[in-house]
């Protein structure tokens, strides 16, 4: 797991209350039962911890933590 | 700051007696108890009796405030709604004439779910200025009247209710006085959240149409009811509450840990959290009233400061932050510190008995 990756599954579990032990990063939003407001407060946390800008329908269900690291990498987050 | 300030001596809650549940509402919409405290967090909703408008419930708001303050009157009166009794002339002078005010400025403030925080500054303007030596601030909405009955995405959140505050000139040191604003809009964004039809922009669009033979043509040419992007509001809401409130707190000095009391429009409890996250704030720190009142819009930020102050949540001299975001767009924050003031309220909080045993010293006195 990259460190972005890790630090995606840390906000995850810790601020979205996502359960640790079903959290795998290759697991889909929709598999994690993350709804899609939840996907609107994940955008929000994303924006204050990285700066980045996550438009709304950007985290789909089916995007993956991995997918949101890649997602974020090529929005020029470095972790 | 040397200008005479605007201190909050009265604060007054009113809603109708009617009250619908999740439960009521599943028989009438695809929808579920569950999915809707998930979601939204509102449990029960107070609705309006047919025939009773914004002016009614306005009037009986105010008129708790003023018993609040221990005062007969008010030099003006701000009634902040986006549900008028009628579009022309405005609510506010008709409250006034209610509460044996006659005679005095009386108008509406429209900014939606941001309403009674603009009203707020407004009469706050009007005291440094000399205009008003006490100003009777109203929010009040009777949104079940405008909500489509079969958009299951409006109609479990909203409902019916108002709150009043007085205020009277005093001293910025004061407890009760309200010490910074921070109030803000974004037009490019006015079709979030409006009801379409029924003003001049519909009217005038359809003066060069065929020629309408009545009324009812004209009503039906525009969409009447409440309509509103969730998502788009949901994730706007958050910022733009988050970083008023942050700015209304520094501007008066204060760290967002100084904050006793986040007095924030009661949107929908996910709302609350995220910018109760965004923030650092603890759950105590967050007002929360729409699980049992909904969305009340302009009337929201009143009646869930009085439903903590009832609850003994708040002591004098607490540092408490309103906080709003509505149609306009448009957004807003007061700081204010809480005064020694007993709220009266139609529907107080039912506190258990465990729990006034346990009442925090110093706080106000439970009715």
């Amino acid at each position: 797991m990259s460190d972005l990756t890790e630090r995606l599954v840390d906000l995850l579990t810790r601020q979205v209350g996502v359960d640790e032990a079903g959290l795998r990063a290759e697991a889909t939003f929709d598999e994690l039962e993350l709804d899609s407001l939840v996907l609107i407060e994940f955008a929000l946390i994303l924006k204050k911890e990285f700066g980045v800008v996550v438009e709304d329908g950007e985290l789909t269900p089916n995007l993956t933590v991995q997918g949101t690291a890649k997602l974020l990498e090529a929005k020029g987050v470095m972790v | 700051m040397s200008a005479t300030a605007a201190v909050v001596c009265g604060l007054g809650g009113y809603l109708p007696p009617t009250v619908v549940t999740n439960d009521q509402l599943t028989t009438e919409l695809d929808t579920s108890d569950e999915w809707i405290r998930s979601r939204t967090g509102v449990v029960t909703r107070h609705v309006v009796e047919p025939g009773v408008a914004t002016s009614h419930l306005a009037t009986e708001a105010g008129r708790r405030a003023l018993i609040s303050a221990d005062l007969p009157a008010a030099d003006a009166v701000v009634l902040a709604t986006s549900t008028p009794d009628r579009s022309c002339p405005a609510t506010a002078p008709e409250v006034a004439s209610n509460l044996g005010m006659a005679g005095r400025p009386a108008f509406d403030v429209a900014a939606v779910c941001t309403g009674f925080v603009y009203a707020l500054a407004v009469g706050t303007g009007m005291i440094a200025a000399g205009l008003a030596g006490t100003v009777l601030v109203v929010g009040a909405d009777v949104f079940s009247t405008i909500l489509d009955p079969r958009d299951r995405t409006t109609r479990v959140i909203f409902g019916d209710g108002a709150g009043a505050m007085v205020l009277r000139a005093g001293d910025p040191d004061e407890p009760g006085a309200l010490a910074g604003f921070d109030l803000g809009s974004d037009g490019s964004r006015a079709e979030l959240i409006q009801v379409p039809g029924g003003g001049s922009r519909q009217r005038s669009a359809l003066a060069g149409a065929a020629a309408l033979t009545s009324a009812a043509d004209l009503l039906q040419a525009g969409d009447p009811y409440f309509r509103m992007a969730g998502k788009a509001v949901f994730s706007e809401a958050v910022q733009r509450m988050a970083e008023s409130a942050r700015t209304v707190a520094a501007g008066v000095g204060w760290s967002l840990s100084d904050v006793d009391m986040l007095v924030a429009h009661q949107a929908n409890k996910r709302i609350l959290a995220a910018v109760g996250l965004q923030l650092g704030l603890r759950d105590q720190q967050i007002a929360t009233h729409l699980d049992r009142v909904g969305n009340t819009v302009a009337a929201s930020v009143p009646l869930a400061l009085a439903d903590t102050a009832l609850a003994g949540r708040l002591a004098v001299r607490d540092r408490v932050v309103l906080a709003g975001f509505g149609g306009g767009l448009t957004w807003g924050a007061a700081a204010m510190s809480w005064p020694a003031i007993q709220p009266v309220c139609s529907h107080p909080p039912q506190i258990p008995a465990a729990a006034t045993a346990a009442a925090p010293t110093g706080g106000n006195p439970h009715v």
